[in-house]
């Protein structure tokens, strides 16, 4: 069991620093490399830095505020038939 | 006998237990809900007016030109993704570092066990 634990907590922080590292890179140091660089081709245009953020934000929230409406429709359900 | 006096006792007990949880529940409703709502409400502008603060800071900065026009948009999104991830990193870490205690699991079992037994020799019904 708590190596299941110790897995899934390795997971994440691996997956968070390895989101923070490309961010980063790709915000900060980019625009610093000249545009023959072959590293450029490992990174999207710029911006896509600002699109997909922004996009997997609404999305979230969309997907929270779905959710609250479910929960609150179906307590209210509960209530009327109870 | 022993048995049919503290089923009493219990019934009692419990007829009383529920009627003051009804009072309490009758007069501090109002009350309550106040309680809960009011400290939300501030918080909550408390939130608002310092993210206005922020970015009142921030055009302010830009249109002083002393941050260049490409970041307008560059910066605050980097800055909250790092906070995200941040976070997301505090919990992966916790995670890994928790503490399980196997002695006291152990021990824990035992307590269970002895329970168990006392009380299925006293006549009471100890579930699984």
């Amino acid at each position: 069991m708590e190596l299941a634990d110790k897995a899934v907590g390795f997971l994440l922080s691996a997956v968070s620093l390895s989101i923070f590292s490309y961010y980063t890179f790709w915000v900060i140091i980019l625009p610093f490399v000249e545009k023959d660089h072959f590293v450029h081709g490992y990174f999207l245009p710029q911006e896509y830095a600002i699109l997909i953020p922004v996009f997997a934000g609404v999305a979230l929230l969309s997907f929270l505020c779905v959710f609250v409406g479910y929960v609150t429709i179906k307590s209210n359900k509960k209530k009327k038939s109870a | 006998m022993v048995e049919k006096r503290t089923e009493r006792r219990g019934e009692d007990r419990r007829k009383k237990v529920s009627v003051d949880v009804n009072r309490r529940c009758k007069k501090d409703r109002s009350n309550s809900l106040k309680v809960i709502v009011v400290p939300t409400m501030k918080h909550i502008l408390k939130i608002m007016a310092l993210v206005v603060v922020v970015a009142g800071l921030w055009i302010s900065l830009l249109q002083t030109s002393v941050v260049p026009h490409s970041y307008t948009w560059l910066l605050p999104v980097y800055l909250i993704i790092s906070l995200g991830c941040y976070g997301l990193l505090m919990v992966g870490i916790g995670l890994m570092l928790f503490p399980t205690c196997p002695q006291e699991a152990v021990l824990l079992q035992k307590d269970i066990v002895e329970a168990k037994e006392f009380l299925t020799s006293r006549g009471v019904d100890a579930g699984s």
